[in-house]
C-alpha cells in the first residue's frame, strides 16, 4: 500500500477510535441530562423520545424539597480539607521513603498500600464504634480523616515513583547551598512535582467526592454528602429516576469542572517517574 | 548525631501520613481481627465465645457462597482490568497524534470517572433494563435480539464490567498516555530512521519501555475492582441467582443482614490475604522489571 | 551566587502566596470543624435542629423538648414529621415536645438503625421499623418493652391496642413496637384490559381469577399484543420470596400457632417448605413465567412497578402500599383509575400475608416515657386523622378499615374486606436469614441451576442449620 494511503487509513482509524469513544463515554451522560429533563410519562417509552419539551421538575424538588445545596456544600468541605490534607502528609511521607534509607522502608512503604485494601463494607461497623466513642459522629473531621486514610496511600506511591526518578544531585547542590535536607525538598524538588501533586490532588478528590458508603453510616443530616443523597433516590416504592438522574448531573458537575480546569497538568503528572525527555 | 538527626527527619516527615491512616485503621484492624476468632453477633445480647480457628474452617470447607462470590469477584477483575488495558492502550496511542480538538476531547473523555460510582448504577441501571433501557432499543435498531442483561444468568456479569469498564477505563487511559508522552523521542526517532514499521515500534519499542507504567496501573485498578461494591450494590445486589455476587456484597449481607458479624470478619481477612498476594506477585514483577 | 538568590526570592514569594491561602484555607476549616454544623431547615427530608422551647407545660410534668426519629418513606414518615415538626405540626401545639424525623431508604435505614441500636447510642427515641426487624431488635434487648413501659408510667395514656385493627399485624409485636400500617399483599389488575380481551363474566365485568388455575388461563390469555399478562420481582430477596410465598401460603391446609407456623416451619420450628405442597407452589411459579414480563429473575420492586405503570403486565401481585401509586396522575399517568384491586389468588383456603410498619421505644433513649407518649398518640384516633391528614394513605384504626366512605377514597382498599386468615412471617430473630436461604433456593430453581425438589431441600437442611445454631431446638 502507499505511504499516503496508509497515512489516510490510519488517520480514520484514530479518528473513528477518537470519536467512537466519546460517544460511548458521554452517552450515559446525556441519557443522564435527557432523563432529568424529561417528563415522566416519556422516561419509559419504547422507542425513546428524543425530542420532548423538557421541565424542571426535577432540579426544582433537588434544591428546594430536597436542600440539595446544603450538601453539596458539605462535599465541598469534606473534599477539599480531606484532599489537600492527604496530599500535604503524602508528599511528605513519599519525600522520606525516596530519599531517606531506612530500616523497616519497605515494609512501612507496604503497609501503608495494605490500607487501600481494606474494602470499606469490611470496616464500617468498627469505624462507627469508633467514631462514636470517640463522639465524632457527624462532624466533618470523621469524614475528612476517614477519606484521608484510604487516599494516602496512593497519594504516598505515586509521589514516591515521581520523587525517585528526579535525581538527588539536585537537592544536593541546593545544600551545599545552605539548605537542609528538608529545604531542599521544598523550594527545588517539590516545584519540579507540580504536575504530580495536581494529579494526585485530583485522584484524592475524586475519591473523597464521591464516596458512599462511609458517608451513609457516619453522618446525619447536617453533615451528609451529595453521593448518599444520590443514593436515597431508591426507595422501596421505586427508583426516582428523575431526580436520581438530576442528582447525578449535579454530583458529577464540579468534578467535571475542576478536572477540566487541570486537565493540562494532569497529563504531566501521571507519569509515575519515567524516563524524562 | 548525624544518624540520629535523620532518624527524627524521617520521623517527623511520615508522622502526619502514618499518625492519620493508624488512628483510623489500627482500631477496625484489632477489632475485627478478633471478632473473627470468635462466635461474635452483633445482635446476640451474650458475650461472645472465642471459638478461635472456627471461623476459619468453616469457611475453606463449607462456604459455597464464598467460592462463588470468589469466582465472580475474579472474573469480573479479570474481564474489566483487561478490558481496561486493552481500549486504554488503544485510547492513548490514538489520542497521541496530532489532531484538531485532541485536548477538548481528552478532558471529555475523562468524565466517566469523575462521576459516583452509586450514580454510574443507577443510569446504567436504567440503561439496561430489559423492557423500557436504551441499550435493547440499539440492538433492535442494528437488528440483534433483545438481551435480559441484568436479568440473565449468563451476562449479568459482562454489563456489571461494562458499567465498570465505562468508568474506568479514563483513568488507564490517563497513565497510560501520560506514560506516552513522556517517553523520550530519540529512540524511536532512530528506528524510524532504521525503516521499522509501525507494528515494529509498538512491540519491540512502546511496549517494553510503558512497561513500569503499565504495572503499576494495573496494579492500582486490580485492587480497586477486588473492592469493586457500590456498581454491584445498585445494579444487582448480586442477581440474578448469585451470578454477580462479589465478596464484599456476601460479607456486606453476611454483617448486616444476617449479622454474623464475627464470622464476616474471618471472610474479610481471608479476602485481604487474597488481595495482598495478588498484589505482592504484581509489585514483585514491577520491581523486576525495573 | 546571585542567580540562586533570585530565584530564591522568586520562589520565596510564591512560597509565602502559597501559605498565605494554605493558612487561610486551614483557618476556615478549622472554623467550619469547630462550630456546631447548622442543619438546613425543612420539608421532605431534613431535620430542623434547633430546639424550641416548650410552651407552658400541664402543671404536673415536665415533658422532653424534644424526641428523635428515624425510619423511611415506606413508613409514612413524612406524616409523623409534619404531625411532630415545631411551630405547626399536630403533635407539639398538643403537648410541646418536638419530634424530629430523618428519613432513608429501605436498607440505610435498617443498617443506621442495627448500628444506633447496637452501640447503646441514645441518639434515636424512636425506631420505626419493618416488621420483621422487630424480633431481631428485641431479642437482641435492643427495644424496651412496651408493657413495662406502662406499667411504669401509668399516667401516659396507654396504646390504643383495642382500636387497632390487627388485619394489619399480630399481637405478638406488641410487646415491643405499635403497628401504624396497613401492607399486605393483593392483586392489582387492569379492568380495561380484562375487558379487551375478553376476560369476562356474564355481566361483562372482569373475571378475577379465584384459584392459582384460574390465575394461570387469565394470564395466558392476556399475554398478546407485546405484552403479558403478569409481572414479578424475582430479583430481589423480599420481592422474590414473596411471590413464592403468596402461592405457597393459598395451597397448605394445615392450621396451626399463628406467628410461629406460616407454612415455612411447623411449631417445633422444623422447616417445612419443602413438603410436596411448596414444591408444587415452585413449579407452578415457573410455569406461569412463560407470562411474565422479561427479565424477571433481575427486577426488583423498582422495575417491577415501573413495568406494571407503563402498561406492560396486566396483573400484578405484590404489597398493597406500592400500590397507592397505580392511581395518581403524576405518578402513573399512563394507567390513572384503571386497576382494580383483589385478594391473590389461593388453591386450598384463602390466606393472605400481612406486614408492615411499627414504632418501638429504643432502650438506650433519654426519653422512654415521652416516646411512649408519642406512639400512643399516633395510635390514637386523632393521631390517625392527623396522618391521614398530611398524606399517609394507609389506615390501621377499625373505624377506618371498617368505614365504607374512608374505603371508597382509596380503590386499593376495596379488596382488604375480602381478605380472610392472615398469616404472618415467623416471627424470629433469624427471619431475614431464613428468607434470603429460601430465596436463592428459589433462584437456583428458576434459573435452572437446581430441580425445584433438589432446591428446596437443601435450603430446608440450611435454614434447619441456621436456627440449630441459634438454639431453637434445645
Amino acid at each position: 500500500m502507499s505511504h499516503k494511503v496508509k497515512t489516510y487509513l490510519s488517520n480514520l482509524a484514530v479518528a473513528f477510535i477518537a470519536i467512537s469513544s466519546l460517544v460511548f463515554a458521554l452517552f450515559p451522560f446525556y441519557w443522564a441530562v435527557a432523563t432529568s429533563i424529561k417528563p415522566n410519562e416519556l422516561l419509559f417509552q419504547v422507542p425513546p423520545v428524543w425530542v420532548f419539551e423538557p421541565t424542571t421538575k426535577n432540579y426544582e424538588l433537588v434544591f428546594k424539597d430536597w436542600k440539595v445545596a446544603n450538601f453539596l456544600t458539605n462535599s465541598v468541605i469534606v473534599t477539599s480539607i480531606s484532599s489537600l490534607l492527604c496530599v500535604g502528609a503524602g508528599t511528605l511521607a513519599a519525600f522520606a521513603l525516596a530519599r531517606f534509607k531506612f530500616r523497616g522502608r519497605e515494609s512501612l512503604a507496604s503497609e501503608l498500600l495494605s490500607i487501600r485494601m481494606f474494602p470499606p463494607v469490611v470496616v464500617a461497623i468498627p469505624i462507627f464504634i469508633l467514631a462514636y466513642y470517640l463522639n465524632l459522629l457527624n462532624t466533618y473531621t470523621i469524614l475528612v480523616l476517614v477519606y484521608a486514610t484510604f487516599n494516602i496511600p496512593i497519594v504516598t506511591i505515586i509521589m514516591r515513583s515521581f520523587i525517585d526518578e528526579i535525581p538527588i544531585e539536585i537537592e544536593e547542590s541546593g545544600m551545599i547551598d545552605g539548605c537542609t535536607r528538608v529545604t531542599a525538598f521544598l523550594r527545588i524538588t517539590l516545584p519540579l512535582c507540580r504536575d504530580a501533586i495536581l494529579s494526585v490532588l485530583v485522584l484524592s478528590a475524586i475519591f473523597s467526592w464521591n464516596e458512599f458508603l462511609f458517608g451513609t453510616i457516619l453522618t446525619r443530616m447536617e453533615t451528609r454528602t451529595l453521593p448518599v443523597i444520590a443514593g436515597q433516590t431508591m426507595t422501596q416504592r421505586g427508583i426516582d429516576w428523575g431526580p436520581a438522574a438530576a442528582l447525578t448531573v449535579i454530583t458529577a458537575g464540579p468534578m467535571l469542572l475542576f478536572g477540566m480546569l487541570i486537565q493540562k497538568y494532569l497529563v504531566r503528572g501521571m507519569t509515575f517517574g519515567a524516563v524524562k525527555g | 548525631m548525624q544518624q540520629r538527626k535523620q532518624y527524627l527527619t524521617v520521623l517527623f516527615l511520615i508522622l502526619p501520613a502514618f499518625a492519620i491512616v493508624f488512628f483510623i485503621a489500627i482500631y477496625p484492624t484489632v477489632y475485627s481481627f478478633v471478632i473473627s476468632l470468635e462466635d461474635f453477633s452483633i445482635t446476640d445480647p451474650a458475650p461472645a465465645n472465642f471459638i478461635w480457628a472456627q471461623n476459619y474452617v468453616e469457611l475453606f470447607l463449607n462456604d459455597d457462597r464464598m467460592r462463588n462470590a470468589l469466582f465472580n469477584t475474579v472474573s469480573i477483575t479479570a474481564i474489566a482490568v483487561t478490558a481496561e488495558l486493552l481500549l486504554g492502550l488503544i485510547l492513548a496511542f490514538a489520542f497521541n497524534q496530532n489532531f484538531p480538538g485532541n485536548g477538548i476531547m481528552r478532558s471529555a473523555i475523562l468524565m466517566p470517572m469523575m462521576t459516583t460510582s452509586v450514580c454510574v448504577g443507577i443510569i446504567w441501571r436504567l440503561i439496561f433494563n430489559p423492557n423500557f433501557g436504551i441499550a435493547n432499543y440499539f440492538l433492535s435498531v442494528v437488528g440483534l435480539p433483545p438481551l435480559l442483561w441484568l436479568s440473565d444468568v449468563k451476562v449479568a456479569l459482562f454489563a456489571v464490567s461494562l458499567a465498570d469498564i465505562w468508568q474506568w477505563t479514563p483513568f488507564m487511559f490517563l497513565i497510560l498516555f501520560a506514560g506516552i508522552r513522556s517517553l523520550p523521542v530519540a529512540p524511536f526517532e532512530a528506528a524510524k530512521i532504521d525503516g521499522a514499521s509501525n507494528w515494529q515500534l509498538l512491540w519491540r519499542l512502546y511496549l517494553p519501555m510503558l512497561k513500569r507504567v503499565v504495572l503499576i496501573a494495573v496494579i492500582l485498578r486490580i485492587i480497586d475492582v477486588l473492592k469493586i461494591f457500590d456498581i454491584v450494590y445498585v445494579m444487582t445486589k448480586g442477581g440474578p441467582a448469585m451470578s454477580t455476587d462479589t465478596v464484599t456484597m456476601y460479607i456486606y449481607r453476611v454483617s448486616f443482614d444476617h449479622f454474623h458479624t464475627g464470622y464476616a470478619a474471618a471472610l474479610s481477612w481471608v479476602f485481604l490475604v487474597i488481595i495482598m498476594l495478588a498484589s505482592a506477585v504484581f509489585l514483585r514483577y514491577v520491581r523486576y522489571a525495573e | 551566587m546571585s542567580s540562586t538568590q533570585k530565584v530564591g526570592r522568586r520562589k520565596f514569594l510564591k512560597y509565602a502566596g502559597a501559605a498565605i491561602v494554605a493558612a487561610g484555607v486551614v483557618g476556615g476549616a478549622g472554623y467550619y470543624l469547630t462550630r456546631p454544623p447548622v442543619g438546613p431547615t425543612s420539608t421532605e427530608t431534613m431535620a430542623t435542629t434547633t430546639v424550641m422551647e416548650s410552651p407552658t407545660a400541664t402543671p404536673t410534668e415536665t415533658l422532653a423538648a424534644r424526641l428523635n426519629l428515624v425510619g423511611t418513606v415506606e413508613a409514612h414518615c413524612y406524616a409523623k414529621k409534619e404531625i411532630g415538626a415545631a411551630p405547626d405540626g399536630d403533635y407539639f401545639k398538643k403537648t410541646g415536645t418536638e419530634v424530629v424525623v430523618e428519613q432513608f431508604p429501605y436498607d440505610p435505614t435498617h443498617e443506621r438503625e442495627v448500628l444506633e441500636l447496637s452501640t447503646s447510642s441514645p441518639t434515636y427515641d424512636i425506631i420505626c421499623s419493618d416488621n420483621f426487624w422487630i424480633p431481631e431488635y428485641s431479642s437482641a434487648g435492643w427495644l424496651w418493652s412496651l408493657d413495662e413501659l406502662h406499667s411504669m408510667y401509668p399516667d401516659v395514656p396507654e396504646i390504643d391496642w383495642n382500636g387497632i385493627s390487627w388485619i394489619g399485624s399480630h399481637e405478638w409485636y406488641k410487646h415491643y413496637a405499635a403497628h401504624n400500617d396497613l401492607c399486605v399483599v393483593l392483586m392489582a389488575y387492569r379492568k380495561d384490559l380484562f375487558e379487551k380481551y375478553g376476560v369476562t363474566d356474564t355481566g361483562g365485568k372482569p373475571k378475577i381469577p379465584v384459584s392459582w388455575d384460574d390465575y394461570k388461563t387469565t394470564i395466558k390469555d392476556l399475554t398478546r399484543d407485546g405484552n403479558y399478562g403478569a409481572v414479578y420481582h424475582l430479583g430481589g430477596r423480599d420481592a422474590g420470596y414473596t411471590d413464592w410465598l403468596v402461592r405457597r401460603q393459598g395451597m397448605a391446609s394445615v392450621k396451626g400457632p399463628i406467628g410461629v407456623y406460616d407454612y415455612v416451619v411447623d411449631e417445633k420450628w422444623n422447616p417445612i417448605f419443602n413438603d410436596s405442597k411448596g414444591v408444587e407452589a415452585l413449579e407452578m411459579l415457573i410455569e406461569d413465567l412463560k407470562y411474565a414480563v422479561p427479565g424477571y429473575l433481575g427486577i426488583d420492586y423498582p422495575e417491577a412497578i415501573a413495568a406494571y405503570q407503563n402498561g406492560k403486565a396486566a396483573t400484578f401481585i405484590t404489597w398493597s402500599v406500592l400500590m397507592f401509586e397505580f392511581d395518581k396522575p403524576d405518578v402513573a399517568p399512563l394507567i390513572v383509575g384503571k386497576s382494580g384491586y383483589a385478594p391473590p389468588p389461593y388453591s386450598e383456603e384463602p390466606h393472605f400475608i400481612p406486614g408492615g410498619w411499627h414504632m418501638g421505644v429504643n432502650k438506650a433513649s433519654k426519653n422512654p416515657k415521652d416516646a411512649y407518649r408519642f406512639i400512643s398518640y399516633i395510635i390514637s384516633a386523632e393521631g390517625q386523622q392527623a396522618m391521614l391528614n398530611h398524606g399517609a394513605v394507609t389506615a390501621y384504626r377499625k373505624e377506618f378499615l371498617e368505614d365504607p366512605k374512608w374505603i371508597a377514597k382509596y380503590p386499593v382498599m376495596e379488596a382488604v374486606p375480602k381478605l380472610k386468615n392472615p398469616y404472618p412471617f415467623t416471627i424470629t430473630g433469624q427471619w431475614v436469614e431464613m428468607q434470603r436461604i429460601i430465596y436463592e433456593g428459589i433462584a437456583a430453581a428458576i434459573s435452572g441451576k437446581k430441580k425445584p425438589q433438589q432446591a428446596l431441600d437443601d435450603a430446608s437442611d440450611e435454614v434447619h442449620d441456621v436456627l440449630e445454631k441459634a438454639g431453637y431446638y434445645q
